[in-house]
């Protein structure tokens, strides 16, 4: 109950403040950010609002790790070629080059 | 750097091909049977690796990089050689497998909403306090997380999930996602975000230090 309301005081309390942003204006900022294209008078207003929410900063600082979990579970080396593969592979490629020549 | 780290795109960077490559080309285009023994058991795991996370069944990676390398062989001799020709013959295998996702009977997608961020009346987020995370090394430390995210990824709807994987898994810009998905950039961003958005859902069993403990 006490979290929901400061979360409406914030909110009243942002929305009132020139130069600040709401999260869920906050949001439609962070495609840009991760892709390292937010312009710079945007940019300045999203570290403001960093600074400020700390509901942004978790949900950015897990949206981060989200990001590098997918690459960490991928990363491992690439499974090995089955070994009947290669042999059919190559006569199903010669067949091709030959049927089309 | 801002953002993801993703600078370093595998597509885009990689050199043009080297003295091994330019002998492997030199055979392909020569039809010397050794030359595709050499494709094949050179590039072929990574392929099928590619193919595999695509289109998450065997069967149908195999057939994804027999297509993939048949049309690269097809058309080996229109190859430049201003890349790699591992990069060259990823984006066949992307290609391959996306067309192979097309002829698919599709399925209904689920909906993504139920994953996207929260946010009160005011506009506020709704979000577990930040010290409830964990950082990264604690995640990877204390969980096994590849089958985890993996399965997490599986979970996300179609149209999210292999926009999520064309460019954080395979690492192709926004542009080239949009060129293979043939829609605009803005629409790759959104969706992106989205799918990012919703896998952090997914993952906060274990990404969060309450659930945890």
């Amino acid at each position: 109950m006490i979290d929901k309301i400061s979360r409406l005081a914030k909110g009243a309390m942002l929305k009132a403040m020139p130069g600040h942003i709401t999260c869920d204006e906050f949001e439609g900022f962070i495609a840009e950010y991760f892709e390292g294209e937010l312009p710079a008078a945007q940019r300045q207003i999203f570290d403001m609002h960093l600074k400020i929410c700390q509901d942004c900063r978790a949900y950015l600082k897990a949206y981060r790790n989200t990001i590098e979990l997918g690459r960490t579970a991928f990363a491992q080396g690439d499974a090995p070629v089955p070994d009947d593969m290669p042999h059919d592979l190559v006569a199903a490629i010669l067949d091709a080059r030959s049927s089309k020549a | 750097m801002d953002g993801t780290g993703t600078s370093g795109n595998r597509n885009t960077d990689a050199g043009p091909a080297d003295e091994a490559e330019r002998a492997l080309l030199d055979g392909l285009c020569a039809g010397e049977e050794a030359a595709f023994t050499d494709l094949v058991t050179r590039y072929g795991g990574p392929m099928l690796a590619v193919a595999r996370r695509i289109l998450g069944n065997e069967e149908d990676a195999r057939d994804c990089v027999q297509d993939a390398l048949i049309s690269a062989a097809g058309k080996i001799e229109k190859f430049e050689g201003r890349s790699k020709l591992s990069t060259w013959l990823h984006r066949i295998v992307v290609n391959s497998a996306l067309s192979q996702l097309r002829r698919r009977a599709r399925r209904p997608e689920q909906s993504i909403e139920p994953l996207i961020p929260n946010f009160d009346m005011m506009g506020c987020r709704i979000e577990l306090p930040e010290d409830d995370y964990l950082s990264l090394e604690e995640v990877i430390d204390k969980t096994k997380v590849g089958t985890v995210v993996r399965d997490a990824i599986e979970q996300l709807p179609e149209s999210y999930r292999i926009v999520l994987l064309l460019r954080d898994i395979e690492e192709f810009s926004v542009r080239e996602t949009a060129e293979l998905l043939e829609t605009s950039e803005g629409a790759i961003k959104t969706r992106l975000h989205r799918a990012r958005s919703a896998l952090k859902v997914l993952l906060e069993p274990i990404l969060a230090r309450k659930e945890e403990q």
